[in-house]
């Protein structure tokens, strides 16, 4: 679910840029290319934000770390080791 | 009227070359010149087919061509002159607007011209006669000191006479009175430096031992002037020659005179030869003062001349082109006595009312250099010029009909034409840079789909997918946009610098597209998460390592963290970009982002080419080319999509469907290869199942890839056969119907007799149709068919290829990546870790520092940039332009006059 809202929030996002971005640029006599321009820049940007994305989210292999990183991650990402 | 107004305001952008009109220009022989010159201020005319090498001349104003050559030749001298002098010539920006030449002023600018020239030429000739006058006087006054000297001091110890030569020689110098004669004749002069052994070689075979020659060099060169070329500095020596006889002295003076040997008198006595130097010192003083006024006359004038030649000189010019150029349009009217000249131009048709605004303009003005204003003619003038001041003059009934034909007239035609209309962009500062990256391929067709409009984007963009760091995007930011803000300072310079700056002009033109880059360079350091090799944690990371204090006391333990495993990873990924844990575990995140990488290098490749091929179709639809468009654009988008989107749909399809936290037959161990799931569609075969595992990544698989295949392969007949058979097919059309056209010509002449008019008409335009469908059969059918095949051939191996291109975009991008972590841990890192005393390790952390900053712009900002440019460069020239772009059009050369600057 989760995973969904972030896929239609970033859409959403990129299709705004895409709508209302050539709206700054109004009363300009060069209105098309600037449509052109934004509209050009949400798909491309929108298109590698889903292929990143779309690839972690079912990853195949896990990281590899060694016992100090574990105690950075853990002191710095609020992953506290236990005792014992 | 407002909705006039604002359809009249908007302007097309450059999606596709300008509208061009062909046009027929009449000019009046009277103000052909001021017209010229006013279009080639404004910059909107070509003129065809006026610089062929077969164009034969009118030769009416060829005189006026040799007078601006010889014009320029005397601003050539000039400024020679004033070079020498090193006298400050005043260089005008402004000289475009405010000097704005006309015909009359060319009288004023060669009258000028030659009595400068003629008053520079006599003050420096005066000036040169002088020096050379001073000149031989101080050799005159040298060779005299010289001789006198050796005459009265060292005659005893040099010369091998007898001993009553010896004393007569001595009784002679020590007494003034003289009354014994003198029994040695002697010689001075000067001869130069290089030219004296010789002349004493030639000297001693001829008279030997009969003559003595005696040398000295003079204390500093001196100049020499010859006509038609520069002062020569050149090293000079006084000799002295002495003889006993004088039987041989008119050799020696043929000798002397052959070798330019200066000869000077020299009197007999040691008393009259000092009184002769010091009246010639006397007389070099004179000189030297008459001189001095001599070089500041001659400063003055060249100063004056200087202070108009730059204006002069770039009007010439000009004049010059517009000359050559009138010398070359084609003469109207009576031979005896022409009155027009002719050319065919193409305008931009949106620049067509201004140019016709322009010629009107210019055609008021009085024109002919030749004229003679008289006072009343002035007056008229005067009357003339006040209607100008109007934007829309209205024009009064009572003007003589001279002055209405003497105007220009710009007709447009209508015919049709064999060859393409030139391509025009309009561009501004910021498109232009994008524009050049494409004509430096090739120039669009006529009312082709211009690539640069979407290049604006896809550059900029596919840049960032291999050079993707923020802190170096960020970096070409503050260069770009130093440069945008610095505007105005740098093309001052580019104005005033006297040599050409080659770098700082192609940084200067690209600017904006550096910007682009930069910023979107700052986008893929987001999603990349890279700063300077570091990445950094926003969202939180959707990895987690929950272990506990006795499992990680172990210095060596590695863990590989279980993706399956809800401890270990969270189910919904990092929102934006890349995984901050993978910037943390070292080199083993090289796995996951060569896979990441590579398969986005392929779905945005296949994506752009596609794209591609989409703008093929609208041009096609454009140019009303349907033949085109459904049997050879769609046989290749239907080709592309059967095999290379179903290659994107794998990938994603992928991506979606396995992963590690998966129950099989979905997990990381049955997860098939894309790659060779797809080499296994092409080639037809199935491979045996993993255990455990399903022998399909969806149902009916198979069954669709065949089918896929199947449809790709369908298409290929048709690229290579369909545009052969339609044209072979249109062309029996053609001739059927010219067949029966010839039937009916048969029968027009019969309804001629009957004086029928209205066949006429439709006979004519058929023939006008055939005329205009023959140009079309000028191919042969083979070359047809070879043309289909290569495109075929090109066509099926290039998606291939064009493909596997793109995976540049991974290969580059994990070379940055690389370079940028080499930097780090191998410069920066030692300059952190080193354990030196406070006061040796701040020095040692700040030249590390320093080492790694410049290291970082020199290596990774500058020379991984121009390699990810370059890169880019080829993707779009070969991988996307070549789906639908023809490139073979030819540029709008404008009759244009360039910027003037220093250097012209």
């Amino acid at each position: 679910m989760e995973v969904f809202l972030t896929i239609v929030f970033f859409t959403i996002f990129w299709a705004a840029v895409a709508k209302y971005g050539p709206i700054l640029f109004t009363k300009q006599p060069h209105d098309d290319l600037v449509r052109c321009i934004f509209l050009l820049t949400a798909v491309v940007c929108w298109l590698f934000w889903l292929c990143c994305y779309l690839a972690q989210l079912n990853p195949l292999l896990g990281p590899k770390l060694n016992g100090n990183t574990i105690r950075i991650i853990a002191s710095s990402w609020g992953n506290p080791i236990k005792e014992g | 009227m407002r909705v006039f107004k604002k359809r009249q305001t908007k302007v097309k952008s450059f999606f596709r070359s300008e509208d061009m009109d062909l046009c027929q220009l009449l000019l009046h022989t009277e103000n052909a010149f001021d017209c010229l010159i006013e279009v080639g201020h404004h910059g909107a005319v070509q003129f065809n087919n006026v610089y062929d090498e077969d164009r034969l001349l009118n030769n009416l104003y060829s005189k006026k061509v040799t007078q601006c050559y010889e014009l320029l030749r005397i601003v050539d001298s000039l400024h020679t002159y004033i070079v020498q002098l090193h006298v400050n010539e005043i260089f005008y920006p402004d000289v475009d607007r405010e000097n704005r030449l006309k015909e009359k002023d060319l009288a004023k600018y060669s009258d000028s011209l030659k009595r400068i020239h003629v008053e520079a030429s006599a003050v420096t000739e005066h000036y040169y006669r002088l020096d050379s006058r001073r000149n031989r006087m101080m050799e005159h006054s040298f060779a005299l000191n010289k001789a006198n000297k050796y005459m009265v001091s060292d005659m005893g110890s040099e010369l091998l006479y007898s001993e009553s030569t010896v004393i007569g020689l001595v009784q002679d110098a020590t007494t003034t009175s003289g009354a014994y004669p003198a029994h040695l004749n002697y010689m001075i002069g000067c001869i130069r430096a290089d030219k004296f052994y010789s002349f004493e070689l030639l000297l001693y075979r001829l008279c030997s031992f009969n003559l003595i020659i005696r040398f000295s060099e003079m204390p500093s060169p001196v100049y020499e002037y010859h006509y038609g070329y520069k002062p020569e500095r050149v090293r000079k020596f006084a000799i002295l020659m002495m003889a006993s006889s004088t039987m041989i002295w008119p050799k020696v003076l043929k000798i002397c005179a052959h070798y330019h040997v200066n000869i000077y008198d020299c009197p007999s006595s040691a008393s009259q030869r000092e009184d002769k130097v010091k009246e010639l010192s006397q007389e070099i003083v004179n000189v030297e003062k008459v001189l001095k006024e001599a070089e500041l006359m001659r400063r003055q004038i060249l100063e004056v001349a200087g202070r108009d030649l730059f204006i002069i000189r770039v009007n010439l010019r000009k004049a010059l082109k517009v000359y050559d150029l009138m010398n070359r349009l084609r003469l109207v009217g009576g031979v005896e006595v022409p009155r027009y000249l002719l050319a065919e131009v193409y305008i931009p048709s949106s620049d067509v009312p201004e140019v016709e605004v322009i010629l009107r303009n210019a055609s008021r003005i009085s024109g002919g250099a030749d004229n003679i204003d008289s006072s009343d003619e002035d007056e008229m003038n005067d009357m003339k010029t006040m209607p100008n001041t109007t934007p829309y003059p209205i024009e009064a009934d009572f003007q003589p009909l001279e002055d209405m034909s003497a105007g220009a007239i710009l007709l447009k035609k209508n015919r049709l034409v064999n060859h393409m209309p030139p391509t025009y962009f309009r561009l501004n500062k910021f498109t232009r840079g994008f524009q050049n990256l494409i004509d430096a391929y090739g120039m669009a067709d006529y009312k082709e789909l211009n690539p640069a409009p979407y290049t604006i984007i896809t550059f900029p963009f596919l840049f960032a997918v291999m050079f993707g760091d923020l802190g170096h995007g960020i970096l070409l930011i503050l260069f770009s946009s130093l440069m945008i803000w610095k505007h105005r300072e740098i093309e001052k310079y580019q104005i005033n610098a006297t040599s050409e700056n080659e770098i700082l002009n192609i940084l200067y033109a690209g600017r904006y597209i550096i910007l682009l880059m930069g910023v979107f360079s700052v986008y893929m350091g987001l999603v990349y998460n890279i700063v300077m090799a570091k990445g950094f944690n926003l969202f939180g990371s959707s990895w987690s390592c929950r272990y506990n204090e006795t499992t990680v006391y172990d210095p060596a333990f590695h863990v590989t963290l279980d993706s399956s495993h809800p401890h270990f990873y969270s189910g919904h990924p990092y929102p934006l970009g890349m995984d901050p844990v993978w910037a943390v575990c070292g080199q083993d995140s090289i796995t996951t982002t060569n896979s990441l990488k590579m398969k986005m290098a392929i779905v945005l490749g296949i994506s752009q080419m596609m794209f591609g091929l989409g703008l093929a179709a609208a041009n096609c639809v454009l140019m009303n080319r349907k033949a085109d468009l459904i049997l050879v654009v769609i046989p290749q988008m239907i080709f592309m999509l059967c095999l290379f989107g179903y290659l994107v749909f794998l990938i994603f399809y992928k991506w979606m469907s396995y992963g590690g936290h998966k129950p099989a037959p979905y997990n990381a161990a049955c997860a098939p290869s894309v790659l060779i799931t797809f080499i296994n569609m092409m080639l037809m075969k199935k491979e045996d199942p993993v255990e455990n595992c399903l022998d399909y990544m969806y149902p009916n698989e198979r069954m669709i890839e065949f089918a896929l295949v199947g449809i790709a392969f369908c298409t290929i007949p048709i690229l290579l056969a369909g545009k052969p058979i339609y044209l072979m097919r249109r062309r029996r059309k053609m001739q059927q119907e010219r067949e029966r056209d010839f039937k009916r010509m048969r029968r027009q002449t019969i309804a001629e007799m009957r004086s029928t008019m209205r066949y006429t008409d439709d006979d004519n335009s058929e023939t006008s149709r055939q005329k205009s469908v023959d140009n079309e059969e000028e191919h042969e059918m083979s070359e047809i068919w070879i043309h289909s095949g290569i495109h075929t051939i090109e066509t099926v191996l290039g998606s291939v290829s064009h493909t596997a291109s793109y995976l540049r975009l991974w290969a580059l991008s994990l070379a940055h990546d690389q370079l940028s972590d080499v930097l780090w841990h191998m410069v920066l890192t030692k300059g952190f870790a080193n354990t030196l005393p406070l006061y040796y390790g701040v020095p040692v952390l700040m030249a590390t520092f320093f080492a790694w900053a410049i290291l970082t712009v020199a290596i990774l900002v500058m020379m991984e940039g121009l390699s990810a440019f370059l890169h880019t460069l080829r993707l779009h020239w070969v991988e996307f332009q070549s789906k639908f772009f023809g490139g073979a059009g030819e540029s709008f050369k404008a009759f244009n006059f360039p910027t003037s600057n220093q250097r012209s």
